[in-house]
């Protein structure tokens, strides 16, 4: 008997120890799933991701053990959905830059870290500070991606219904993108290199109804800061760059107020399930920032870099090595077949320019007068007008005033003048419908212009001497380019290098010729109403050939304004010149030339391209420089990427008339 | 000493011309969607156009919009949450946009003026009806500086138009 009661006794103690051990572990367990839930709740991911590291009792623990197991973490989807790249160090690294865009602490460099506390966020309450938002609905696309991946189970991670967002998304209305590409202008040397934006285009779109589209707009945040400090923060990343939206229309207002800028239109074939993804990334991207490079991470990159998100596995940031200009970016979208179709819609400046051809000299001055003073002072000669011509006078005159008025103020009041009421009524109780403008786009849009970069190699005589010229230039486009894609009267170059390899009585001698860091050249014809300076800078480093024997780098700042007419395709242009110079070689340390420069500029079959020019110059110190100059270059393109050319100058120097002649080959990359 | 005088005058105001670009807005969009009570406090040309602009919406910021404008600089711009219903889309569009819209009336015929009908649901064949019929009331369509007035006015006309009657029932 006493021995059963001892076996009961012993079984009731094991079992008592094991409920023990059951309630201990059991609290244990709760206490592990509690701190879990604590740190989540405190809107600690990263302390919830290494707790739930030591257990496996948490969903989130089994969630980030898949992840590890299938390598989610360097996947490239995940990659271009958290923007990680390479940086100078070979080290990945996130290049979006606000903290808010990271659910751990080193998620900017850990993508593994990065992906387990966003994990840890989905199950949390806590709203991120920068819009309030949970991480579900912060981290839309992560989380569609992240639950296909590892199927999450709704009863251990329930799903919140994410308005705001689905709001967002039913206010697009989109069904794909096209890209626009504004092109550049020189007058506006901020807009260098053109822009691109997406547009998320809606379904049964049509030319008037893409107006309602949005734009998704990437650009620097840029305070008004004096024009130095501008060029510097912009190329190092010194503005943040943020995600606008706005509805196309208002873009076109903009872009009416930058009257010289074309608009190219590339639509796109990404299919509408993936436009959705697309969005919900926007969404995610759209309330943090990025440092701006102006070279580098740029508007158009950063409109590819959104792109990218639906093709993981090519991404199109990957194309490019060093600098991005955006027409590179759209030749990478056309060569990638993604471009179904090109629409081209002409500037402001163009609208008013082939308004003008449709009417006489007279009928112009009547409208110019109009557009300046109203229709009462002119009205006899108004009145004498037929119907049909009066609607034109009355369509060119209101160009006028609107064009006057953008061009005059930087504000986009959309508000009428007196003068503009006046010809509009006017303008109403003439029931013929206005002119639709033809306006030929141009014969090739800006991606078949050749690219960027240039070398060029040439042999030639300077006097006597023989001479090897080895240029570089790293971007846009010179007189002598091939043309297409192009306007024929500017041009814009950034960076340009030269070398020249003398060899002089059996010695070899190497000399740095030029290294210019910018030069724009802008020879616009004049126009009775746009009335504008054609006009050139450049700034860089030139040799000086002080006495025949040396010659010396020295810094030069150089331009001036001028005017220029055009003759078909013949630019005939003058130009007032100056030019500082700095040297150790002057005896003040500058030296100063004024003067005046006529040339002639010609484009034929797209293929031949020349200038001619002369310059005369009157320095400060007058053994310096050269006084006079005459050049006559020109050029032949075999293609896109191959060209020759021939220049012969002619300079005078200490009364002395010195010859250069130089003949090579120009190769576009 | 002339001579040099005159050449670094001339050299002065070449180089001053030729540096003196036209500062452009660079891609900062109108204000759109940000009403009054926005204005509060904040600069430059958006707001003070968006108010002016939009004095009878008053569009509540959004989610998108709220975080960029609340870092730094405002961003303004538009927001697709805000345009949800077509009303305010259509509202924004003709307010933002109320002289090429009043040009294109005057002239019977444009492409907002196209988007607009669109809009309202006209059928391609029954547009040119359209630009005659806002032509004809260019008078009373100009008087007001509403959007909304302006779209209601329209919608009246159309009402009155036999062909065009039926997109407004």
């Amino acid at each position: 008997m006493s021995k059963i009661i001892f076996f009961l006794c012993r079984l009731a103690s094991v079992f008592l120890f094991c409920v023990q051990i059951e309630f201990f572990t059991t609290y244990l367990y709760a206490q592990e799933i509690s701190s879990i839930d604590k740190a989540l709740s405190d809107g600690n991911p990263d302390q919830a991701v290494s707790l739930s590291k030591e257990s496996s009792n948490h969903y989130l623990s089994q969630l980030i053990e898949l992840a590890i197991k299938r390598k989610l973490s360097s996947s490239s989807q995940w990659h271009t959905l958290m923007h990680y790249k390479k940086n100078f160090y070979g080290k990945l690294e996130s290049q979006i830059d606000g903290e808010d865009f990271f659910m751990s602490k080193s998620g900017k460099t850990n993508p593994e870290l990065e992906l387990h506390a966003t994990l840890a966020g989905f199950f949390s309450q806590v709203t991120i500070p920068s819009n309030n938002l949970t991480t579900q609905c912060r981290y839309v696309a992560r989380y569609e991606w992240l639950k296909k991946e590892l199927q999450f189970d709704p009863s251990k991670l329930p799903e919140s219904d994410c308005k705001e967002f689905n709001i967002f998304k039913r206010g697009f209305r989109a069904s794909g993108f096209s890209v626009v590409f504004p092109s550049s202008h020189p007058n506006s040397p901020g807009s260098m290199f053109g822009h691109t934006l997406l547009r998320a285009d809606r379904p049964g779109q049509t030319e008037a109804t893409r107006m309602m589209a949005f734009s998704i707009n990437y650009a620097a945040i840029a305070d008004q800061a004096n024009v130095s400090s501008f060029i510097i923060k912009g190329l190092t990343g010194g503005f943040p760059g943020r995600f606008a939206l706005l509805p196309y229309h208002l873009k076109l207002r903009e872009y009416a107020q930058m009257e010289n800028r074309d608009i190219w239109e590339y639509s796109l074939n990404v299919p509408t399930e993936k436009v959705d993804f697309v969005i919900k990334h926007l969404w995610e991207i759209g309330p943090t920032y990025s440092d701006y490079y102006f070279f580098t991470e740029n508007c158009s990159y950063l409109v590819i870099a959104l792109l990218d998100v639906v093709y993981p596995d090519d991404p199109m940031t990957n194309d490019f090595k060093s600098w991005i200009s955006p027409v590179d970016t759209i030749r990478s979208l056309i060569a990638r077949n993604m471009v179904t179709k090109i629409s081209y819609f002409p500037s402001y400046y163009k609208i008013i320019k082939a308004r003008q051809n449709l009417i006489s000299d007279t009928e112009n001055k009547l409208a110019l007068n109009i557009s300046l003073a109203g229709l009462i002072p002119h009205e006899s000669h108004f009145n004498s007008l037929e119907d049909s011509r009066k609607v034109l006078v009355l369509d060119m005159a209101y160009d006028y005033v609107k064009y006057d008025r953008f061009s005059s103020s930087k504000e986009v009041d959309s508000k009428l003048n007196t003068i503009e009421k006046e010809l509009l009524l006017k303008r109403s109780k003439i029931k013929i419908p206005s002119v639709h403008l033809d306006i030929n786009p141009p014969e090739h849009d800006p991606t078949e212009g050749h690219l960027s970069s240039r070398v060029e190699l040439d042999y030639g005589k300077m006097d006597s001497k023989d001479l090897l010229h080895l240029g570089w230039r790293a971007v846009n486009h010179d007189w002598i380019d091939p043309p297409q894609g192009f306007n024929d009267d500017s041009m814009l170059e950034f960076g340009n290098v030269s070398f020249r390899l003398f060899s002089e009585e059996g010695k070899n001698n190497i000399r740095i010729n030029k290294i210019h860091i910018i030069r724009i050249e802008n020879m616009e014809q004049w126009n009775r109403f746009f009335r504008r300076f054609s006009w050139r800078v450049t700034t860089g480093f030139e040799s000086f050939n002080a006495k025949i024997q040396d010659d010396h780098l020295g810094y030069i700042l150089r331009g001036g304004p001028g005017l220029t007419y055009r003759f078909g395709n013949i630019l005939l242009y003058t130009i007032i010149e100056s030019e500082i110079a700095v040297s150790n070689e002057f005896s003040r340390g500058y030296n100063v030339v004024s003067g005046l420069a006529t040339g002639v500029l010609g484009t034929y079959f797209n293929k031949w391209r020349f200038h001619l020019y002369g310059r005369v110059m009157e320095p400060l110190e007058s053994n310096f420089k050269q006084s006079q100059t005459v050049e006559f270059i020109q050029s032949y393109s075999f293609s896109k990427s191959v060209g020759i050319h021939i220049g012969v100058k002619g300079y005078k120097l200490l009364n002395k008339w010195h010859n250069e002649a130089v003949a090579g080959i120009n190769l576009y990359y | 000493m002339n001579k040099k005088l005159c050449i670094l005058f001339i050299c002065a105001i070449t180089l001053c011309v030729a540096s003196v670009q036209k500062s452009s807005a660079d891609e900062k969009g109108a204000g759109c969607g940000i009403g009054k009570v926005i204005l509060e406090g904040r600069t430059g040309m958006g707001p003070h156009i968006a108010a002016a602009i939009l004095n009878d919406i008053l569009v509540p910021r959004s989610t998108f919009m709220s975080t960029a404008t609340s870092i730094g600089q405002p961003v303004l711009g538009c927001d697709p949450s805000q345009t949800v219903e077509k009303e305010v889309e259509q509202n924004i569009f003709v307010a933002e946009n109320m002289d090429t819209l009043s040009k294109e009336i005057a002239q019977g015929g444009g492409l907002h003026l196209e988007a607009l009908a669109d809009m309202l649901g006209v059928a391609d064949a029954d547009k040119p009806n359209f630009f005659s019929m806002t032509q004809d009331n260019y008078s009373e369509l100009s008087s007001h500086t509403s959007s909304t007035k302006i779209i209601s006015t329209i919608k009246l006309s159309m009402a009155k138009n036999d062909s065009l009657a039926h997109y407004v029932q």
